[in-house]
């Protein structure tokens, strides 16, 4: 009875996750982004997961738990791809800074209201409660991008400039929450109940050493005349050398990948292809981690579901004080008005990743909690998010090519 | 590139003792480092004209625990999930690669070669066992029962092949033919042969201990039920899988991968459901489930190349893991301890398998080319020889575990020499890509134009 009623929710999530629903005019745009964010396949994983099916029982994820590593590590190293030397001195600075500006703002402002929340009021303890409310807080920061390249193809030549810096904003927003988890996860290298750990940041170093020395190992090894499998093996390997190492030593994964990311960027000569095949085969990586995730996910108290509004209201103030703060003088009014960080509230994959990484770091109840708020908040996040964005754009809409 | 990847092993070994890494190293680092370590090694054999999966074997071999010990047994044990998924998807992939229509074409070179190979290595083996038994301790001090018994045994777990070293070799040659598809055709229904034979042995072989006990006729039918509904689930399977492909479904490598993950542990849940709710003793075996799977996409639906597309694709991690820790889990020292008897053993499999495959090819009327070269695709052994040599230690203890180490050496050899041995055939005939003829690639553009 279990399986078949499992099969069937699978079947549902299939059918409306499939293109026709995806694309067809009458389904909101928000309803199609929590299956652009990969959200269902969490829920895929929870009932396969031993909390139900048992079909990914405990031995099962703890044999799978290095794929959830390289999963987290493709992640983060595509992240930290972007950031090539050429790529950045093409940007504005002071666009680029008040991107990251306004990041560190949001994830600051969130932090500060959950830490109290869950130090007084949930009687967590201290380090926990900072652990947590940082997470969240970065988890927070990041802006989902589905929504604004979907909208890319909607709108009028004449919003563009708009689009363009919220995509912009987006793309880069989740450096400093990937930073601040490299730190987190140095301070609390023993365990995050424990106390902060003297020898934290020499394991920092010892990841950043590493990720170094891979990033260098990946740009020698690829080669122009290796093949695809082969190119995807030596990314594989390299995320799980790194990702390997920084489970070990209790240091964020995403973060030692990202930096791993950022050498290869700056000096690998086929950065652009091996960008290329990781983005090919990015949604199956993020899907396989998706599942995992859930799978390992166990729903905590009721209790922590009303953390999710906390969350979400905590998150739109923070991006609406955020932007106002640091985007809309920096960009000017005409390209962000004073409302822009509201543009920004869409919500998906590097919050998941960072919410997974802290569950996969940490795995205690303070993680699953952490993951919980995150998933639903993504998708209570997606509900207005988008319509936000269209507001904050402006102008008309193009009739859509990818709704008919 | 080895000599920092070896840099920094050692830098993480001196380091392991400290507070920094306190304790054992994580398993994601290892498996990172034997993906990059054996493809490195792989490329290495390739540049002696040698088969990448001799490479990946070998390094498996040097980081496995019989000699520097990175992929101890722990570690080995956590990625068991991985290695039974990985074979499963092997199964998929063989079944993938076999064309009913090549196969009705060399239907009577298929059949004959099972028949004869297998009546000649079972018995030419038994035979030269028994006759060498007082050179090998295991089969010392026994009845000339209780010998014929043991001796047939290994018999019947020396006529077994490796499908997924077949199934890696002619990936990584990219082969295409008539001896290719022969060759996997046979390496992969034997599977179906050795299973009840070994079934039938081995009772044969409790008889001859224990004679009070009655020949189990009923444990052979359970058996051939297995088969049955493994079969007719793989198909079911397969024509879902089909239908997915055809209306190009979303992340079909992963729907692949997942398929394969699901048939293992679906196989273990209703094995252990059945045996402690109802105490029946089936299992339904996962490799002949994606075998049929892959076997049924490939001749009942248009996605035949599709589906080879996409496991090209993916496959490669797969293959370059699965065979690492294949290497890694082979037990070197049961190959020092026992040589003597297990290059005895060794050669008399070989000796049989030429003589067979001669035979076999000769009544079937094959091109010389073929009667000559036969042989060397059936000299590598792994996953379910060494799945029988563990039964056998885990069924017969007073004795099973000597028998078991011996298979295991043999095994170790076997698998070291029989990849080379069907790299070389598949050039020899001219059917890996690199000697494919210009006319035969002319055609085979042609059908795929078609």
């Amino acid at each position: 009875m279990k399986f078949l009623l499992a099969l069937i929710v699978l079947a549902i999530l299939a059918l409306a996750g499939s293109r026709r629903v995806l694309f067809a005019r009458s389904v909101p745009l928000g309803a199609r982004l929590i299956f652009l964010t990969g959200t269902e396949f969490i829920i895929v994983g929870f009932l396969l997961g031993e909390s139900y099916l048992g079909l990914i029982d405990g031995k099962a994820l703890e044999g799978f738990e290095p794929f959830l590593a390289v999963g987290l590590g493709c992640v983060g190293l595509l992240f930290g791809l972007q950031f090539d030397r050429k790529s950045l001195q093409a940007l504005p600075p002071p666009v680029f800074a008040a991107s990251l500006g306004q990041s560190l703002l949001v994830m600051a402002l969130v932090a500060l209201a959950f830490y109290p929340l869950l130090a007084g009021w949930v009687g967590w303890p201290r380090n926990g409660a900072l652990g947590a409310s940082v997470t969240l807080g970065a988890a927070a920061a990041c802006t989902g991008q589905p929504a604004l390249a979907m909208l890319q193809r909607r709108f009028t030549s004449d919003r563009h400039d708009r689009l363009l810096l919220l995509r912009y904003i987006a793309s880069v927003d989740a450096l400093p929450p990937i930073l601040a988890l490299g730190v987190l996860t140095g301070l609390h290298a023993g365990g995050i109940g424990g106390r902060y750990g003297e020898v934290g940041f020499q394991k920092l170093l010892l990841v950043l050493s590493l990720a170094v020395v891979c990033g260098w190992l990946f740009a020698s090894m690829t080669r122009e005349r290796m093949t695809r499998p082969e190119k995807l093996l030596v990314i594989l390997g390299s995320c799980a050398l790194c990702g390997g190492m920084a489970r070990q030593t209790g240091i964020s994964i995403l973060f030692s990948s990202m930096v791993l990311g950022l050498v290869v960027a700056n000096i690998s000569p086929l950065r652009a292809r091996v960008t290329e095949y990781l983005a090919g085969g990015e949604k199956f990586v993020y899907v396989v981690l998706l599942i995992l995730a859930g799978a390992s996910l166990r729903f905590p108290a009721s209790w922590s579901l009303a953390l999710v509004g906390v969350y979400v209201a905590a998150r739109m103030a923070s991006k609406f004080l955020g932007n106002l703060a640091v985007t809309f003088p920096v960009a000017g009014k005409e390209r962000a008005p004073f409302w822009v960080g509201l543009g920004l509230t869409s919500h998906a994959g590097m919050s998941l990743a960072i919410a997974i990484d802290f569950l996969h770091t940490f795995p205690c109840r303070f993680g699953h909690v952490v993951l919980t708020v995150v998933v639903l908040g993504i998708i209570v996040s997606e509900l207005f998010g988008p319509a936000l964005a269209v507001a904050v754009i402006g102008g008309k809409e193009e009739p859509s090519k990818d709704a008919s | 590139m080895l000599a920092v990847i070896a840099a920094i092993v050692g830098v993480i070994v001196r380091l392991e003792s400290t507070p920094l890494i306190a304790g054992e190293m994580d398993t994601t680092f290892w498996i990172g480092f034997a993906l990059i370590g054996a493809y490195l090694a792989g490329a290495l054999t390739a540049s002696f004209r040698l088969p990448r999966i001799t490479g990946y074997l070998a390094a498996g071999m040097v980081f496995g625990p019989f000699l520097i010990g990175f992929l101890d047994a722990g570690v080995l044990d956590r990625l068991a999930v991985f290695n039974k998924m990985a074979l499963a998807f092997i199964g998929l992939a063989a079944g993938a690669e076999l064309r009913l229509a090549v196969l009705r074409e060399k239907a009577r070179s298929v059949i004959l070669l099972i028949v004869v190979t297998t009546a000649t290595v079972v018995v030419g083996v038994t035979g030269i066992l028994m006759l060498t038994h007082g050179v090998i301790p295991a089969l010392g001090g026994r009845s000339f029962v209780q010998l014929m018994a043991m001796c047939a045994l290994v018999g019947v777990v020396a006529a077994a092949r490796s499908p997924s070293s077949a199934i890696a070799i002619i990936n990584e040659t990219r082969a295409r033919g008539p001896f290719t598809e022969t060759i996997l055709g046979v390496a992969m229904s034997m599977d179906l042969l050795i299973l009840p034979l070994f079934s039938v042995a081995a009772s044969l072989a409790a008889l001859a201990f224990a004679p009070e006990r009655s020949f189990n006729v009923l444990f052979i039918l359970v058996l051939c039920g297995e088969i049955g509904i493994s079969i007719a689930l793989g198909v079911a399977l397969g024509v879902l899988l089909a239908t997915y492909l055809k209306y190009n479904g979303p992340q079909q490598g992963l729907v692949i991968l997942g398929l394969c993950f699901l048939v293992y542990k679906s196989s273990d849940l209703l094995a252990e459901y059945l045996q402690t709710v109802h105490a029946v003793d089936i299992h339904l075996e996962p490799l002949l489930i994606t075998a049929a799977v892959g076997f049924t996409v490939q001749n009942a639906s248009r996605q035949g190349e599709a589906i080879l597309e996409i496991l090209d694709k993916v496959g490669l991690p797969v293959y370059v893991v699965f065979f690492t820790m294949a290497g890694a889990a082979l037990n070197l020292g049961a190959v020092v301890a026992g040589w003597a008897a297990a290059v005895i053993l060794v050669g008399a499999r070989l000796l049989m398998i030429i003589l067979g495959a001669r035979l076999a090819t000769t009544l079937a009327g094959d091109p010389p080319a073929f009667r000559a070269h036969t042989w060397m695709g059936f000299v590598t052994q792994a996953g379910l020889s060494i799945a029988l040599a563990s039964q056998l230690a885990a069924s017969f203890d007073a004795w099973g575990r000597a028998l078991g180490s011996l298979l295991i050496a043999a095994i170790a050899v076997n698998q070291i020499i029989g990849p080379v041995a069907f790299k070389f055939a598949l050039d020899r005939v001219g059917e890996s890509r690199k000697t494919r003829s210009r006319p035969e690639r002319a055609d085979a553009a042609q059908e795929t134009a078609s």
